[in-house]
């Protein structure tokens, strides 16, 4: 497929169910209003802590929310082990991971893509799940429990498509990290934060420039997502 | 130098690459050689765990820049707009050049030269008169031509991200942190696409693999003084 045919295919109808959600991300990610709109749309009344987005996502009949904007603050370490503070933003960056992980598993096993660009993926989910595993042995350096893996699943389908969620999915990712780079307290746990952030944003120029899309989607200066944006955009691969 | 690189075709001009790893004296090794970053810079994932053991608080008030540059956090955004100057200069003078370049590369040139010359714009900006002054700078033709422009560019977009890193912990307001960090993820974003041009076959994308590494001051000014870049 020549590149202009995967831009021509990103514009094709059929694949709304896929396109969709993953250009609200795009969007969302770039512009606080429609980051709040999207939050709107996707029925979120209030930033949901962590904790209870993880309840919520593990099917349990717990319908909590809250207000509070701060990461899981009203958080109690449980079975879904979110814990709080810095224990609560490892197991939200694990459970991103654990997406991602998962993500890019199903798409080397989908063998859409071959030579160059499937060994690169191949890379990516590697890393993915290097970091999976320092921040998994991160929480429970912190006595916590790590979060369970959410299993997402994700739409496969063409290469072209796939690779714009593998941009859409790392652009979300990187912008995670930023948006708590500020919240962390331990200095330990905000190197190890900073160091897998900025592997996130490289998976996500790399995969910017593959599909013919900005390397800098916010221009010079980052942009960093809420949780509660994140944990909404991610929702639909929760299903 | 025509190559394109997409999903389906991300390698199809090999014989680019071998031309470009035939130019003599390859800026991009002998610059890493006398940064003294070779085998074992990396962090593997089992030493980022041991790192974050508790005694290993070592991150934060580590390697600073030096006085000249101003106190506290003064002296790491001097720090961080000197590196700023000589991005944003070598940048500068690459467009100024007016090279043949692939579409890809001209894409990226357009993108860093924005990019680098807003940071320096914002550093400026939020350091006010205690802005340092930008060095003298003499790239020795580094960015004139295409292909060590391209391995020069990896190197101090890298370089950026390593610098950027290493100061992260060390500044104390909290916009600060998060200004840093901001343009730290965009270096990395830089260093990576320049990387996948220069090396198509993706090793260059993260070379430090999963775990970017922070670098002292002293370590990254060394790697810059060794350039000859600054006059």
């Amino acid at each position: 497929m020549s590149s202009q045919a995967i831009e021509e295919s990103t514009s094709e109808a059929g694949e709304e169910s896929v396109r969709q959600p993953a250009g609200i991300v795009e969007r969302l990610v770039r512009d606080d209003v429609n980051r709040k709109r999207f939050l709107k749309m996707a029925g979120g009344t209030g930033a949901a802590s962590f904790t209870a987005f993880v309840l919520a996502a593990c099917g349990s009949s717990s319908k909590s929310s809250s207000s509070s904007s701060a990461p899981a603050a009203t958080a109690t370490t449980s079975a879904t082990g979110s814990g709080s503070g810095d224990l609560a933003i490892l197991n939200y960056a694990l459970t991103l991971e654990y997406l991602e992980t998962g993500f890019y598993e199903k798409v080397v096993a989908s063998g859409l893509f071959s030579g160059k660009v499937a060994s690169l993926i191949k890379t990516f989910g590697g890393q993915e799940k290097t970091h999976v595993e320092a921040l998994k042995g991160a929480v429970e350096k912190l006595g916590g429990t790590p979060a369970v893996n959410p299993n997402g699943k994700f739409p496969i389908n063409s290469a072209t498509q796939v690779a714009q969620l593998a941009y859409t999915v790392e652009n979300l990712g990187a912008a995670a990290y930023l948006g708590q780079a500020g919240n962390i307290q331990s200095p330990e746990i905000l190197a190890t934060a900073l160091a897998i952030h900025t592997v996130e944003a490289r998976h996500a120029a790399t995969l910017g420039t593959l599909v013919k899309k900005s390397l800098t989607p916010d221009g010079a200066f980052a942009k960093p997502a809420e949780m509660s944006t994140v944990l909404a955009a991610i929702k639909p691969f929760l299903a | 130098m025509t190559y394109q690189i997409n999903v389906d075709e991300i390698d199809v001009d090999g014989a680019v690459r071998e031309a470009a790893d035939a130019v003599s004296g390859d800026t991009r090794l002998s610059f890493l050689k006398k940064a003294g970053i070779g085998a074992g810079a990396a962090m593997s994932g089992g030493a980022l765990l041991s790192a974050l053991a508790p005694s290993a608080l070592a991150a934060t008030e580590v390697g600073r820049p030096p006085a000249s540059f101003g106190k506290g956090d003064v002296g790491i955004l001097n720090y961080a707009l000197t590196l700023e100057y000589l991005e944003a200069a070598f940048y500068n003078g690459a467009t100024a050049a007016n090279m043949s370049l692939n579409a890809q590369t001209k894409a990226f040139l357009k993108v860093v030269t924005a990019d680098e010359n807003a940071h320096v714009a914002f550093l400026k900006k939020h350091l006010g008169s205690k802005a340092a002054k930008e060095p003298k700078f003499d790239f020795k033709g580094a960015n004139t031509s295409p292909e060590t422009f391209m391995k020069t560019a990896e190197v101090l977009e890298n370089t950026g991200v390593h610098a950027y890193s290493g100061q992260a912990l060390n500044i104390k307001t909290p916009a600060y942190v998060k200004a840093a960090v901001s343009i730290l993820t965009i270096e990395a974003r830089h260093a990576s696409v320049i990387g996948l041009l220069n090396e198509p076959a993706g090793n260059d994308i993260a070379p430090n693999g999963p775990f970017d590494t922070p670098y002292t001051a002293a370590k990254v000014l060394a790697a810059v003084k060794a350039t000859g870049f600054i006059v």
